[in-house]
Parts: C-alpha cells; sequence; structure tokens
C-alpha cells in the first residue's frame, strides 16, 4: 500500500497532472486582444508529447537506484520547463504571441511540416553523416601513419596545429562561394572541421604512445601494418570514440551555419527561412527539432562507445 | 658455435645529460639448450644486456651474434617476457596468444592459432580464463599468458626479463617451478636467458648465474644441481649453501664498494 502510494505521488507525476491541467483549462484574456495573441492551434500534438514523456518515464526499467533516480530528475525538469513555457505563454501572454509562441503552436508545427521537416532532415543528415564520416577515417589513418613517423610528426603538427585554431565557422561563408555546389562545400565544410582536430589528436596519442606497447609489438615481430591497424589504431580507439560525441556537435554547429548561409533544403535553412519570414512559432520549432536530432545521435554514439571499448585503461 | 655470442659488446644511451654507456665490452658465449641467469644489483645493465638480445637495444661497437649470424632488430627465432604486465588489453588471453602466433606464422588459419593458444594457455594452467580480458586478470595470471604467448611461437630462445619480479613470492615460486616444466617438456631444447634480483630464483632455475656489476661482467657461476630440480631437495643441499654465500658476498662486495665511493662524497 505505501509503496504504490510513494510510486504515484512523485514529483514527475505531479508535473505531469499540473501541465495537463494547465493544456485543458482556457486560455488568458489577454488572448482576445487583437494583434496580441495568434489563434491557438489544436493542442493534440503538444499533449502526446507531454504523454509520450510521462509514459517513458512510468515504463522506464533499470536495476540501478542511482540511475532511476536520475532518469526521474531528467523528467520532472523537462515537465518544469514545459510547464512554465506553457504557463508564460498562454496563460500570462507575457509577450505577444508571436514572439512567444505557445508550446501547443509550435509543436503542432511537426504535424503541419512534417514533409518539409523530414526532407531537411535527410538532407542534412546526407551531409553530415558523409563529411562527419569521411573526415574520422582521414584524420584516423592520416593521424595514425603521421604520428608513427618522427620526423614527419615533428614537421607537420605545428602546421596543422595552426591550421585548426582557426573556428571553421570563420571560413564557412568563403568556402560556401567557392565551391561549385551547397552539397560539396558543406560535406568540406563539415571535413576540415572534424578532420584536423581528429588528426592532431591521433598524432599526439600516437606520438605519446606508452613505448611498452610498442615494444612488445616489436618483439612479437610485428611488421608495420600490423603495428598501425592492430596494435596502435586499436590502443587510440577510445580515445577517438570518446571525442565522436564532441566532433558530432562541432559537424551540427558548422553544418547549420553552413545552412544558414546558401542551403536550400535542411534543418539550419527551416530555421533560418522562417526566422526572416518572422514566423518565430517555426523557427522554434525547428530548433526543437535540431536538438532532438543532436540528442539521438549522441544516444548513438554512447551506444556505440559502450559496444566497442570493453576494456579500461 | 655457441647460441648466442656477444663480443666486446658495447651500449651507450644518449639522452638529455649526454652520452651514457651502460655496457662496456662484455663478451658472453651462451649455449644452445643452457638456462642462463644474469643477476646483479639494480641499474648495473641487466635490461640493457636483454635489450641487444631482444633486438630492441643497438649496440655502440661489438658483435652480437645468434646462430653465428649477427642480427638486426628483433627475430621470430625469440620471445621475450617482460617483467611489465605487456598483455594487449583491448584482446582476450586466447587472442593475445594468438595474435603472437599469427605474426610468427603468417599462413596459419586463425582457427589453427587459436587452437595453439588454447595448448599453451591450457600448459600454464589458465583453462577458464582464455575468453578473459588482461585488465579482468591478476598479475600472476597476466604473466602466465606473457609466458603461454612467448611459449607458443617455439622460440629457440627466450628472454625473460624479471618476469616474476611484480609477483608474491608464492606465484612467484609456483610460477617458477611451472617454467621449468614447461621447458623441460621441450626437452630443454630451448636457450634461456632470464633476469632476475633474486639470488634464491636465479640458483634454483640456472645452469649457470652471469653476475654483473655496472657496465661488467663480474663473475660466472656454474650451478651443478641436477635436472629436473625439486625446490626442497635444493634448498637442503650443502651446495646450496656455499653458493648462496658467494653470491651473497658479491653483493654485498658492490654495496660495500658504493658505500665507499660514497664516503668520498660525504
Ligand atoms: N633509455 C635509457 N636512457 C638512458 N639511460 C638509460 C636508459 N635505460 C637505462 N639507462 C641507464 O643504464 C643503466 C643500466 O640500466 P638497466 O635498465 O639495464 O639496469 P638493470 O640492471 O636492468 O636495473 P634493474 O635491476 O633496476 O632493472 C642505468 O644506469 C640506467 O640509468
Ligand atoms: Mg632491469
Amino acid at each position: 500500500m505505501k509503496t504504490l502510494k510513494t510510486r504515484i505521488l512523485t514529483i514527475p507525476n505531479l508535473l505531469f497532472t499540473l501541465l495537463l491541467a494547465a493544456v485543458l483549462t482556457p486560455q488568458s484574456r489577454l488572448a482576445a486582444v487583437p494583434g496580441y495573441g495568434a489563434k491557438m492551434k489544436s493542442p493534440l500534438v503538444f499533449l502526446c508529447v507531454i504523454v509520450i514523456i510521462e509514459l517513458a518515464y512510468l515504463l522506464r526499467s533499470g536495476k540501478n537506484e542511482e540511475k532511476l533516480k536520475v532518469s526521474s530528475d531528467i523528467t520532472a525538469f523537462v515537465f518544469l520547463l514545459l510547464l512554465a513555457w506553457e504557463v508564460t505563454t498562454r496563460k500570462l501572454d507575457i509577450a505577444p504571441r508571436i514572439f512567444l509562441p505557445p508550446p501547443e503552436n509550435v509543436f503542432n508545427v511537426f504535424v503541419e511540416d512534417w514533409d518539409f521537416i523530414l526532407q531537411g532532415w535527410a538532407r542534412s543528415m546526407y551531409l553530415l553523416l558523409t563529411g562527419f564520416t569521411l573526415a574520422i577515417i582521414a584524420g584516423v589513418i592520416l593521424g595514425l601513419i603521421v604520428g608513427w613517423i618522427p620526423r614527419l610528426r615533428r614537421a607537420v603538427f605545428p602546421i596543422s596545429k595552426a591550421v585548426s585554431a582557426v573556428p571553421s565557422m570563420i571560413y564557412v561563408p568563403y568556402i560556401v562561394m567557392l565551391l561549385p555546389t551547397f552539397t560539396s562545400a558543406s560535406i568540406f565544410v563539415i571535413f576540415l572541421g572534424i578532420f584536423f582536430p581528429t588528426f592532431m589528436n591521433m598524432i599526439n596519442r600516437v606520438g605519446t604512445i606508452d613505448h611498452k606497447i610498442v615494444d612488445t609489438a616489436r618483439v612479437l615481430n610485428a611488421p608495420l601494418h600490423s603495428m598501425l591497424f592492430r596494435v596502435i589504431l586499436p590502443y587510440t580507439l577510445p580515445r577517438i570514440i570518446n571525442n565522436l560525441t564532441v566532433m558530432l556537435s562541432v559537424s551540427v554547429m558548422t553544418l547549420t551555419a553552413a545552412e544558414m548561409m546558401g542551403a536550400d533544403r535542411g534543418m539550419g535553412y527551416y530555421v533560418r527561412k522562417f526566422s526572416s519570414e518572422i514566423n518565430y512559432t517555426k523557427t522554434i520549432a525547428g530548433i526543437l527539432f535540431i536538438a532532438l536530432v543532436v540528442s539521438l545521435l549522441n544516444w548513438f554514439v554512447d551506444l556505440l562507445k559502450k559496444k566497442l571499448i570493453k576494456w579500461n585503461y | 658455435m655457441s647460441k648466442i655470442e656477444l663480443k666486446n659488446l658495447c651500449v651507450e644511451y644518449s639522452g638529455g645529460s649526454g652520452r651514457f654507456r651502460a655496457l662496456s665490452d662484455i663478451s658472453l658465449n651462451i649455449e644452445d639448450g643452457e638456462f642462463v641467469c644474469l643477476v646483479g644489483s639494480s641499474g648495473c645493465g641487466k635490461s640493457t644486456l636483454l635489450g641487444v638480445l631482444e633486438g630492441l637495444n643497438k649496440p655502440s661497437s661489438g658483435t652480437a651474434k645468434i646462430n653465428g649470424k649477427e642480427f638486426k632488430g628483433p627475430g621470430p627465432e625469440r620471445a621475450v617476457v617482460f617483467q611489465h604486465y605487456s598483455l594487449f588489453p583491448w584482446l582476450t588471453a586466447k587472442q593475445n596468444v594468438a595474435f603472437a602466433v599469427t605474426l610468427v606464422h603468417k599462413e596459419m588459419k586463425k582457427a589453427e592459432a587459436n587452437a595453439i593458444s588454447e595448448k599453451y594457455l591450457d600448459k600454464v594452467g589458465l583453462t577458464g580464463f582464455m575468453d578473459k580480458l588482461s585488465g579482468e586478470l591478476s598479475g600472476g595470471m597476466q604473466q602466465r599468458v606473457a609466458i603461454a604467448r612467448a611459449l607458443a611461437v617455439s622460440p629457440e630462445i627466450l628472454l625473460m626479463d624479471e618476469p616474476f619480479g611484480a609477483l608474491d613470492a608464492k606465484t612467484r615460486v609456483t610460477l617458477q617451478k611451472q617454467l621449468l616444466e614447461l621447458w623441460g617438456s621441450e626437452n630443454r631444447s630451448m636457450t634461456v636467458v632470464f633476469v632476475t634480483h633474486d639470488i634464491d630464483e636465479a640458483l634454483f632455475l640456472a645452469d649457470r648465474i652471469i653476475f654483473m656489476e655496472p657496465k661488467k661482467i663480474r663473475r660466472e657461476i656454474s650451478v651443478p644441481f641436477s635436472r629436473p630440480r625439486s625446490q626442497s631437495e635444493i634448498f637442503a643441499s650443502k651446495e646450496y649453501a656455499s653458493l648462496r654465500s658467494e653470491l651473497f658476498s658479491l653483493f654485498y662486495d658492490d654495496i660495500s664498494e658504493k658505500i665507499n665511493e660514497m664516503g668520498g662524497w660525504l
């Protein structure tokens, strides 16, 4: 009996109820003022999102007490933010709704514009993953080779350090202008943004490799290709994978920046288009969508990490 | 022809503080199938000497020959066990050994290499631990895997640098016995060069003890005990006591010399 009570009377559940109540009760009177309150869209999508979060919270499983607590706190925070958003917009209308759109309208955009958004997503993912994958592969392999040859390492390292110190955002407009198509330009921009840090990281890691590992491989008569790809590469792998999360954020940032300059499709383009049309409801929806995509990608990288790194050292 | 021939060997390190001569004019022959222990106080150059045989250190002058031929770098006829645990942490025990096997037998199939790996891990008593990553093994177990890895390539020469130095006394004795058994099971055809600080270990294992002082060989002592050896028999014998006290006095000499040198300082 008591356990049932403690399971139902949780902060996330309480906030969920409050949120539902807020959505289902009438809006502020200011909404009637002409030019102030935009028309409310159907709250159905927003409600669905809330219910999905609540379901995920209720159905979450895990043996770890600590982790359960963390996920419950996260849910509580998300609900709190949504509640604050709902209250400041639809309930109090502290600013005109064109500037501060209520969550119902924003979430409804996902249904209104789903094909446009999905197309943009596919486009962006194509550019992102192409540039990202090419850069990681090139950075790792070249870094491996350059790092392994001391003379090459000493010459190349300071140069690439200087080059990589320049934030890729700075040369985005130039490259978008320079290259014939936007596709090639944005892939190239992402490539540059990821390549140099990966390359340098790799050189560093290979150059400072534990000499015991190298000595062991040498007395085992490892030829050069085994030394590079079966000893040094696995030795550096955890570092590479750990960096993927950061690299992913960097590439999303560069891509969106590039898309805001020259694209005719894509997630960043969507945000730019509607913010220049002063449609902030769609702008915010676009931003939320990008955040969601990035979170899912990071989650995927974390999964990869757990799969690939089984050893600690 | 001796298995290993070192003639007027010098090794110099060049580092931040200039050139340092670690070995000076070493001449030493080691016969086929001999078990030799290098003994001496810390810093006298044992690892440096072994490093030459491993092919990791280059002599600055003099010659080093194996089977009558000068060698450059490591070779498949030699296998090494280091003091530090030298397994690759991303591989399991079985994969570690199999990896070494495929590096020596390049055309061998994976399944065959795995079978050899299992056979040698069996021999060192790790049957139930083959699929564990090295980080999941104790120090003694890791060193057993390293021994299995070295033996699995059927080397002519086994080079060991204080392989049991980091282990507790009991594990150490167990592994010493195991090593002698393994060596015996291959008809003692393998030549072993084994570095140690531990006089008892050297007396139990070696046919010959090379006692080193800094940069040089000070004395060579034959160890006459018959094989197979049992520790309790050896420890009880008179010869053991006299050999042991001889070695101890060498160690002690070394230290008293050092103290005299320091006396000039104080
Ligand atoms: N890489 C190196 N660079 C410079 N000097 C070195 C290097 N390795 C060893 N030495 C020096 O060479 C000498 C011999 O070192 P070595 O490691 O062969 O001694 P050791 O007999 O194996 O000692 P221990 O029993 O402590 O392992 C020492 O004085 C050491 O300082
Ligand atoms: Mg040493």
